[in-house]
């Protein structure tokens, strides 16, 4: 449930957590965290931005 | 040794905002969305050389002179953002007996700088990285150099240099006098 380092991308799906053979949650759902981090660049000029990052789940 | 000796900085709002959208896989798979939001604010940092040694070389009673290196970090605001690098003489020479920018032994004796470095990129318009002949002073902040708006340095910050003449007057008793500058970089 941990991948640690991830550089986000806007064309590839990165890992976030994996799971293998019945593996089951509960039924309240269990719980995954993100922390960010981006870069400080001083190019960047002032102002406010915003992107759109989406989650896709998966189980066979 | 590099030393971080002053750093007025405008606080860079960095806040990432985070809010989720959940979404309940079904049917094998799901999506959910999340808008990550920064603000990107004014920011300057400055690195200074610790130590800059002043020597005479030449003729008898030839100028003391040294330089000192500054690696400068800006990023001033769209359209209305400025800034500046300033030095002052916080500490005058001492020990007493040899020169000093407050009350020197003849008048016009003087510590001296010319500054220059290279202008921030990315918008380096009305940067001014070059002051030449500037008396150091023990009260007021002098330029070393003025940014204007939008300017942004490297992420490796930029390089500006102050070259110091300091009068060699014989009053000046023989000894080792130190005196300490410290330099004021700030953005809006």
């Amino acid at each position: 449930m941990a991948f640690a380092g991830v550089a986000a991308s806007t064309t590839a799906q990165t890992n976030v957590a994996t799971f293998a053979a019945d593996n089951r949650s509960l039924l309240a759902g269990n719980s995954e965290s993100l922390a960010w981090t981006l870069t400080n660049d001083p190019k960047y000029q002032t102002g406010a931005y915003s992107a759109t990052v989406t989650f896709t789940i998966s189980a066979t | 040794m590099l030393k971080k000796l002053a750093m007025t900085s405008i606080a860079l709002a960095m806040a990432v905002a985070f809010t989720s959208f959940p979404a309940r896989a079904q049917l094998g798979s799901g999506t959910g969305t999340t808008t990550l939001s920064v603000t990107v604010g004014a920011e300057a940092g400055l690195t200074v050389a610790a130590t800059s040694t002043l020597t005479s070389v030449g003729t008898n009673f030839a100028n003391y002179t040294s330089s000192t290196a500054l690696t400068y970090y800006v990023r001033t605001t769209q359209t209305t953002g400025a800034g500046s690098i300033t030095a002052k003489v916080t500490t005058d020479f001492s020990p007493i007996g040899g020169p000093s920018v407050a009350t020197p032994p003849t008048a016009g004796d003087a510590l001296a700088y010319t500054s220059s470095g290279t202008a921030p990129g990315n918008g380096g318009t009305g940067a001014v990285m070059a002051f030449a002949g500037i008396s150091a002073s023990t009260s007021a902040q002098t330029n070393v150099a003025t940014f204007a708006a939008n300017n942004r340095s490297l992420i490796t910050g930029n390089s500006e240099s102050v070259a110091w003449t300091l009068t060699n007057d014989p009053k000046y008793q023989t000894g080792a006098y130190t005196a300490t500058v410290t330099f004021t970089i700030s953005a809006t």
